[in-house]
């Protein structure tokens, strides 16, 4: 029962050769079939190396994929589907593969001992950021990234299910079929694209049938149950809390296709499985890392089920007698004290050198030192293994594993079919899934016995990914490191991209036996996710480009581009910033026309970005009086008033104005930044500090287009929009009045009476499925006044001219003292901030207050940021007299105008001071004058 | 001077894809509702009487004679009412005679209805939420792609997704850039 179709030949090219391989090849399982044994360099010393293993554990044959200019390094080959047209190239070989000129640090090894740059490079200090580091770098390393957009997309989701089955072994597909057959919702992830695990490259006999035809049979069961779900290619690489599992499927490896290349799977389960199985460990002996030197049970894989022969002269070297399976014609046994001492075959293997004093002609050499069952998600919530001494390997520990997991079959330790299914129909039976009785099965026995490393005088690969020796190990316990989590970041064992898979053991084994510990007692290092890597691309997800974060348009978005708009944005928003015209050189000849057409005549802008927050309730005017300084609750109906909300830590928080519209009934405005931060406060205030109060909130700013309408012709211009039977005449509809009217003939409308421009202006509503109508009708009806579109950039100058704080000034280290604002505090009434605003510091005689500037020579730029030294005093931080937080240039006024902090600033009008700006080194002298520059007695507003 | 007309967030958005359908919906009403504290019963027999259901319990929402009620927190709901009517939470207000505040939400939303027989291929990889195997009739709060969202199941192949106005094109582009896909899905 072959797992490879012949009939369907794919074409591919390793370093731009080309080979073919088969459907149901891997990359590895392509090459080996084209005899290609040398596939990459390694990470420090260039050493050449070749195909280790045949899963996720390799740690050797590292790729790049290449298409349409781009590349993805550091692949496995063993974990890459063959698809026809791959390309694929090496790593860290250069010029070539073949020729490395940077193989010279294997000549210089003794040099590059662990930790060397800590050693060597020392000095000149300079030197470590400009030479050492760059070169050291260029060195060393993997693949390269081009520094090109990934073309490809990627997907998140989310997936449910009661038992989540880690691993398509055969422990994870007799568990799935248990769970899977009493109904439960089953996800079985399997991060081979073939269903069988261990099955696929050691057959025996289950039932009496091949074990690849029991998969197979299990399989076809699976996918005609629909509660089940088979996740192919997912990799499930974190365990989190509350059953929570993160997963990755590759759905191609294909670069720049269609569709998502990968998802990223979030999976809420109510019980996890793991049968994530178990990676053979090998052997350190000097020389270890030839290729032709491979993992006995990839050998068995790549004979049985991909069919092609690693070697012709087949050694095996092994600890244990599960590796006897595999083919071989020689074979070391370690437990009868027959060690391999030496290899000889720089670009492949050619021969090996054993204690007995024999030399043997071997082109591969597979090495078993035993298994190490994948225990990683069982400890990615803080869980530690246990050592288990007959089988020399951790075992999940079953007392502190995550939440409704359980391990079976391999990754519990299970190494034999017999005991693999027992294991499964122990769990079944605890989770309530009537298992069945275990399958008969071939008889097997696991025995091992411990051996991890021949002593030698010359290097013996443990970590191959990262270049680490058992030298480096003991190197480090004799230079004082002998805790084993700072032996790891000192030699970088287990720290690789492998995240030490083939290498921790046994590195712990040889730091065990340099310490004189055992190694239980020297302990392991702390697995965390994931347990394979992940591609960036795939956290990113489709969180990319224009799905980076939404977008928010305004009502007006439409007219406004057609008005020749230039946006900013504004937390989500997309705002108006200015609307350019014909013949205006940049963009402040934009915001001065407007600025000037508003104060001139009558000028709109979209405020439907500023929160609005509709508070209903008997107690609503009691609970404004909570998170306002301010009161409220004897504001009239029909009437606005503005407010200022504190934190609880007396900080201002936002401001705005709120209008009463019935007894029972405000709506609140708020910041457009500040938006929903306020709209959670208050709930938090309402559920949690009043929940007595009957106060209810819901956010309005989606509900309502809200145009600003200002100018001396602000009236005039409503009055043909707003219906006749609503008097909004300034005797009938006074400054902060506010009321429900109709406009254009009868369309819902909420009107208030508000001035942020310090003009004469009105804030109209309607719903905002008319805010595009409205915007137009508004527009055309102010055509007889010239009105004008005004943006962001206009708003902020008229707000500073006028002195209003806004998000500059309510910066989150202010208070109402600090703003002017200290009489606004009511003293009849207790509010959220009250207490703590009174700290001493925040009211101290020389606290910060807001005031306006103006340049002492007129024809000076003021600018933002500027900090305030009292003239003769040193430009120096002690001297600091408070800062500058906004600035514009008024073209009412001719000259720029500023708002700042000032410390006293209450009583310092008239003075000067130096407004210091080291940025951009710029100093000018500044005078302190009102921060109200225009229409200082509020009579347009009110006019 | 003529009335305002209107515009749906999505300009009537509507396509078709293999397996999967995505309209946007228009034509309706929403009216929050929330009930005056301690008189959730009186509000209860008048809805009953008014809607000739009981208000929804969590994470569900019922069928009423012309939309449906969504429960969106506690003493709180989402009424959905067809056809227009821009003063429809004005005389919802009458009919709870006090027992419960109103506040017209239709400008506030984008429907979308997503539907067909691959409908939960989409939606795996949009809502987080375990919809698939929710009855029909179940309705939360929760976030696609982070922008807040309201599910409704309407049928085992159909959902009603609302989502704010102001960030409802960008949603329409992320459910149609995992919809376009679902519909050249590798397999």
């Amino acid at each position: 029962m072959s797992l490879i179709n012949k009939n369907i030949p794919l074409s591919f090219t390793f370093d731009g050769k080309s080979y073919f391989g088969f459907e149901g090849d891997t990359l590895a399982s392509a090459l080996i079939r084209n005899k290609v044994r040398l596939v990459g360099r390694s990470f420090k010393y260039h050493r050449p190396r070749g195909i280790m293993g045949a899963g996720s554990e390799e740690p050797n044959a590292l790729v790049e994929i290449h298409a349409d200019g781009v590349c993805e390094p550091n692949r496995r080959a063993t974990t890459i589907k063959l698809f026809d047209g791959l390309s694929a190239k090496s790593q860290n070989g250069s010029p070539s593969l073949g020729f490395d000129v940077l193989a010279i640090n294997d000549w210089l090894s003794p040099f590059l001992s662990t930790g060397f740059y800590y050693k060597t490079f020392m000095w000149p200090k300079a030197f470590w950021e400009k030479v050492y580091e760059p070169a050291i770098r260029r060195a060393a390393g993997l693949g390269k990234i081009i520094q090109k957009p990934d073309p490809d997309s990627y997907d998140k989701g989310f997936l449910h299910c009661d038992v989540l089955v880690i691993g398509g072994g055969p422990a994870g597909l007799q568990a799935a079929l248990d769970a899977g057959r009493v109904g439960k919702r089953v996800i079985l992830a399997n991060d081979d694209f073939v269903l069988g695990g261990r099955l696929l490259s050691d057959p025996i006999l289950i039932n009496d049938k091949p074990s690849i035809e029991w998969a197979q049979n299990v399989e076809a069961e699976l996918r005609s149950m629909d509660n089940v779900r088979i996740l192919e290619r997912t990799t499930v690489y974190g365990a989190y809390d509350h059953g929570i599992f993160g997963a990755l499927e590759t759905k191609t490896d294909e670069i720049g296709g269609s569709g998502a290349r990968m998802v990223l799977w979030k999976i809420y389960s109510k019980a996890s499985i793991l049968a994530a199985g178990a990676t053979e460990r090998p052997i350190a002996f000097a020389n270890n890392d030839r290729p032709g030197i491979m993992l006995a049970s990839a050998v068995r894989t790549y004979q049985k089920r991909f069919e092609v022969d690693p070697g012709v002269n087949i050694a095996l070297f092994s600890n244990n007698n599960n590796a006897l399976s595999t083919l071989h014609k020689v074979l070391i046994d370690a437990r009868e004290n027959e060690f391999v001492i030496d290899t000889q075959g720089r670009k492949s293997l050619k021969s090996i050198r054993l204690n007995d004093g024999r030399n043997i002609k071997a082109d591969c050499l597979a090495v078993s030192g035993g298994w190490n069952p994948n225990v990683h998600l069982t400890c990615h919530q803080r869980s530690r293994p246990v050592w288990d001494e007959k089988k020399s390997c951790f075992l999940p520990n079953i007392n502190s594993l995550p939440k409704n997991m359980h391990v079976i079959g391999a990754a519990n330790g299970n190494f034999t079919m017999s005991e693999v299914f027992e294991s499964v129909r122990l769990t079944g039976k605890a989770l309530g899934h009537k298992p069945a009785d275990s399958p008969p099965t071939d008889s097997e026995t696991y025995e091992v016995t411990a051996f991890w490393h021949v002593k030698g005088k010359k290097r013996a690969w443990v970590d191959y990914q990262n270049d680490v020796t058992a030298k480096d190990i003991t190197l480090a316990h004799q230079e004082g490191f002998s805790s084993v989590e700072h032996v790891k970041r000192y030699t970088t064992l287990g720290m690789a991209t492998d995240q030490g898979r083939t290498s921790n053991v046994i590195g712990l084994a040889i730091l065990a036996d340099a310490t004189g510990q055992t190694i239980p007692e020297t302990g392991t290092t702390i697995f965390r996710p994931p347990f394979t890597p992940v591609p960036i691309g795939a956290f990113a997800g489709p969180h990319k480009e224009q799905h980076f974060k939404p977008t928010r348009l305004t009502p007006s978005h439409k007219y406004a581009e057609e008005s020749g708009a230039t946006f900013v944005e504004t937390g989500y928003w997309k705002r108006s910033q200015w609307f350019a015209k014909e013949g205006e050189q940049g963009w402040r000849d934009s915001v001065d026309r407007e600025v000037i057409t508003t104060r001139g005549s009558v000028g709109i802008c979209d405020v439907s970005t500023l929160g609005k927050i509709d508070i209903q309730g008997k107690d609503a005017g009691a609970f404004l009086n909570k998170v306002y300084v301010n009161s409220f609750k004897l504001l009239k109906p029909s009437k606005c008033r503005y407010g200022l909300m504190l934190r609880e830590d007396g900080i201002a928080m936002d401001d705005g104005t709120s209008a009463r519209f019935s007894d029972t009934h405000y709506v609140m405005t708020t910041t457009t930044a500040n938006a929903g931060t306020v709209f959670r406060h208050l709930e938090f205030a309402r559920q949690c500090l009043f929940p007595e109060m009957d106060v209810h909130l819901i956010s309005t700013t989606e509900q309502w287009a809200q145009y600003s309408v200002a100018g001396p012709n602000a009236r005039k211009l409503l009055q043909k929009i707003v219906d006749p039977e609503h008097d909004i005449s300034n005797e009938a509809f006074p400054y902060m009045a506010c009321g429900q009217v109709t406009v254009c003939g009868g369309t819902r409308a909420r009107i208030f009476r508000l001035s942020f421009s310090g003009e004469l202006a009105y804030e109209i509503a309607v719903p905002t499925r008319y805010g595009d109508a409205l915007i137009r009708k508004l527009m055309n009806a102010g055509e007889e006044f010239g009105v004008c579109m005004y943006g962001t950039e206009a708003l902020g100058v008229m707000r500073i001219e006028k002195g209003h704080a806004a998000g500059n000034e309510l910066n989150g280290q202010t208070t109402a003292g600090h703003l002017g604002l200290g009489g606004f505090v009511s003293k009849k009434k207790d509010c959220i901030g009250k207490v703590l605003s009174q700290r001493e510091g925040l009211i101290a005689d020389d606290a910060l207050r807001l005031v306006g500037f103006v340049a002492v020579d007129p024809s000076d730029q003021i600018t933002n940021g500027a900090h305030f030294i009292n003239i003769g005093d040193d430009r120096i931080a002690t001297n600091d007299q408070g800062y500058m937080s906004s600035v514009a240039y008024s073209p009412e006024l001719g000259h720029y105008v500023g708002l700042g902090f000032l410390k006293s600033g209450a009583n310092r009008k008239g003075d000067e001071l130096w407004a210091v700006d080291f940025v951009r080194n710029h100093h000018i002298k500044v005078r302190v004058v009102s921060p109200h520059f225009v229409d200082p007695d509020g009579e347009r507003l009110r006019g | 001077m003529a009335n305002l007309t209107l515009q749906s967030p999505l300009s009537g958005h509507s396509r078709k894809y293999l397996g999967i359908t995505l309209r946007e919906m228009s034509d309706f009403e929403i009216v929050s509702i929330a009930v005056v504290n301690g008189e959730e019963t009186n509000f209860g027999k008048m809805f009953k009487k008014a809607f000739d259901a009981a208000p929804p319990s969590p994470a569900t929402f019922s069928q009423t004679k012309t939309g449906k009620v969504l429960w969106t927190g506690q003493s709180q709901y989402f009424l959905f009412q067809d056809g227009q009517d821009d003063r429809l939470d004005e005389a919802l207000a009458k009919t709870f005679e006090g027992k419960a505040y109103t506040t017209l939400q239709t400008d506030g939303w984008a429907a979308v209805e997503v539907a067909g027989s691959r409908v939960h291929d989409l939606l795996e990889r949009f809502i987080p939420l375990d919809i698939s195997h929710a009855k029909i009739g179940f309705g939360a709060r929760t976030t696609a792609h982070h922008m807040s969202v309201l599910v409704m199941k309407t049928s085992e192949d159909t959902y009603e997704l609302l989502t704010p106005r102001s960030s409802s094109k960008t949603f329409l582009e992320a459910l149609e850039h995992v919809t376009g896909h679902i519909s050249r899905a590798r397999t």
